[in-house]
């Protein structure tokens, strides 16, 4: 990576949070006396304006649910650096950024503790802090963020098992904004909810973002979510970003072969449309990340492979201005 | 079989229910449709709408406290739901077969590749064992899989997602089935794998010639596969016809709301999604009237009162709104 923080382009406005260098690999045991390092991070370093989305796609395997997760430390990194409004998060007691950075979990089946009621999933936070001063208050600030996130009044005492997947999810975006933060993670937030409250979702978060002038890390397998979400959009492939650019100039003109050979996969619900798309020939799989190809690790299903790629792990850059690319034949062109 | 007139499957009236302590919980709730030799159907539709218990009711697989009510599923000339156990074994794997969902689960991690492909040409064929081996490799190759023996030798373990749902294609169609019952395949897969599966079974249809039942959530994944596409909401078809009928002249107000609500990567990503509003019905007390109706922007006072029936559209097109009696009504 060219100099920390380069791949915003050149936008003045203000950096909340920034990820430099940031790794994070789990020690495997392959054998006897033998472990191996998973590198689910490796190297991934970018920055995200506030009142942003940064989309993060890739398939099952590429690191970028470790990735929202190293972010908020919730698993230690090995090494990198994360700034949150330009002061260093590592090393500090996490304890005081809770309330500035939160996280919405993928599974809403999993992920709410199924022996509380709604009130107090919602008002656990509140509870830790004491951000309030009496009971009154505390059952005004829950009713509050119950109305804010479509729910009814009635549920205040009900417990999860009650509850649809739309609306458990609707639980855990609320106990997200308990503590009022300026920045969510949102790991996979819509992947396990039916399409029609799929969207509802997504509405609300986008309508949330413009209240609240909130920040989103929002990771997705859905390429056409993310893209519908997002201001920007970074790719990953086992554990490295290999590119990264606005929501729409990724998708009118994406320049690394694996983000075209997934855009050309995405489903289209139009027949017309999907007969009229160019398909590109996909072959092979994700390799283990165990065991990743020498030097670029798209190598191995990359139709435009050259001897260099297998050498030298190409870096993020500036291929185009805001455009970022880790692909050495781009390089080379450019 | 050879009889182009007479559908190869026909399901009739089919109602399945499950029961629980709580009482009845009606899953499919009174369908009908034909499938033809050859014949892609999709169908569509999100959890709990009964796309999958309806398909699992053609090879009588539904579960211990599942009851088919009513109804009829006649395959090649047979009631299949009158068929004694013997005769629904001679089916399944063999002229009907079907993939899962999830391949990890359905494919047995005790025992290699080999044993499991082996084991419904087995029952199935009079092949020898040196010509079962033979057809098993030609089958891996069928769908795709390099190095087809040493693949044979392995445990699911040791494959990846999108082989193993590879390995489940070719066991259900190592005895060339009249019809492949294709149960969610690609959803637990990542979308590059998606589209492998998917070309690998539009490949098949063409070379083989059987006739596939697509059941999906994903009106993205059926849109260049399917002939014909049911779109089923609370255990009841809304609306059937051609691909083309359903995704650019569908008229009931939830195929609509469904395709509405996926986000389009080719438009401006500044449009808001228009999401169906509300929740899904709870099966366990369904009310008179249209199940849809509480969700529904053109809901009428009939709606609540009566459950709308099929009215056809056309020869291939049917829907079942009562907007649609309204508007003939206005015409005439």
């Amino acid at each position: 990576m060219t100099g920390t923080g380069s791949n915003t382009g050149n936008d003045e406005r203000e950096v909340l949070l920034e990820v430099r260098h940031l790794k994070k690999y789990f020690g495997v045991h392959t054998g006897f006396l033998k472990k191996t390092d998973l590198k689910a991070v490796d190297d991934v370093s970018f920055v995200i304006h506030k009142g942003d989305t940064l989309g993060i796609v890739g398939e099952s395997g590429c690191g970028k649910t470790t990735l929202g997760r190293t972010i908020l430390r919730l698993t230690e990194p090995t090494s990198g650096d994360i700034l949150y409004e330009g002061s260093s998060i590592m090393g500090k007691n996490m304890k005081d950024y809770r309330d500035k950075m939160q996280i919405v979990f993928q599974d809403p089946y999993a992920s709410l503790d199924p022996r509380k009621t709604v009130a107090d999933i919602i008002g656990e936070a509140m509870d830790i802090r004491k951000s309030y001063s009496s009971k009154e208050e505390r059952r005004e600030k829950i009713l509050g963020l119950m109305h804010l996130v479509g729910l009814n009044a009635q549920f205040y005492n009900r417990f999860p098992h009650e509850f649809s997947g739309g609306q458990r999810q609707r639980i855990g975006i609320a106990r997200a904004l308990a503590v009022d933060p300026g920045f969510i993670v949102c790991d996979e937030p819509v992947s396990a909810l039916d399409v029609s409250i799929q969207a509802q979702i997504i509405n609300m978060l986008e309508d949330l973002q413009q209240e609240r002038k909130l920040t989103y890390l929002f990771i997705a397998h859905d390429l056409a979510v993310v893209k519908h979400i997002s201001t920007r959009i970074g790719v990953m492939y086992l554990g490295h970003m290999v590119e990264m650019a606005s929501s729409r100039e990724l998708y009118e003109r994406p320049l690394h072969p694996y983000t075209q050979m997934l855009l050309s996969a995405i489903p289209v619900a139009n027949p017309d449309l999907s007969a009229r798309r160019k398909r590109i020939k996909l072959q092979g799989e994700i390799p283990s990340p165990l065991a990743p190809p020498s030097g670029c690790p798209f190598r191995t299903r990359c139709p435009q492979a050259c001897a260099s790629c297998a050498e030298v792990m190409p870096e993020l850059k500036e291929v185009e201005a805001g455009h970022f690319a880790a692909c050495h034949v781009l390089q080379e062109k450019g | 079989m050879d009889d182009k007139s007479s559908p190869m499957l026909e399901v009739k009236n089919l109602a399945i229910s499950f029961f629980n302590k709580s009482g009845e919980i009606q899953a499919v709730r009174d369908i009908s449709y034909v499938l033809n030799k050859g014949e892609v159907l999709g169908i569509v539709g999100e959890s709990g709408s009964g796309k999958s218990v309806s398909s699992h009711g053609i090879l009588r697989l539904t579960p211990d406290n599942g009851k088919v009510k009513s109804g009829e599923i006649i395959f090649d000339g047979k009631d299949i739901l009158k068929m004694n156990a013997k005769e629904v074994q001679n089916l399944r794997g063999n002229r009907i077969s079907m993939i899962f969902q999830d391949p990890m689960t359905a494919l047995d991690p005790l025992f290699t590749v080999e044993y499991q492909l082996n084991e419904s040409l087995k029952k199935h064929t009079d092949l020898d064992t040196a010509s079962r081996k033979k057809r098993m490799v030609e089958l891996l190759e069928l769908v795709g899989i390099n190095q087809p023996e040493r693949r044979l030798k392995q445990y699911p373990h040791e494959l990846s997602g999108g082989m193993r749902q590879r390995v489940m294609i070719a066991m259900a169609l190592s005895c060339d089935p009249d019809l492949l019952i294709a149960d969610e395949p690609t959803t637990a897969l990542d979308v590059t794998i998606q589209a492998q599966i998917i070309d690998l079974l539009k490949e098949l249809k063409e070379k083989i010639g059987m006739a596939i039942i697509f059941i999906t959530h994903d009106l993205g994944v059926v849109s260049d596969i399917c002939d014909k596409i049911i779109v089923m909401y609370a255990g009841k078809i809304v609306e059937e016809g051609t691909s083309r009928q359903i995704f650019y002249h569908h008229v009931h107000p939830y195929t609509q709301g469904l395709l509405e609500s996926i986000p389009d990567i080719e438009t401006d990503s500044s449009v808001r999604l228009k999401p169906i509003k509300g929740n899904p019905p709870d099966m366990s007390c369904v009310k008179p009237g249209c199940a849809f109706a509480p969700r529904c922007s053109s809901a009428m006072q009939i709606c609540l009162k009566q459950d709308p029936p099929l009215f056809e559209l056309d020869e291939t097109h049917a829907a079942a709104c009562w907007k649609i009696l309204k508007e003939a009504q206005k015409q005439s």
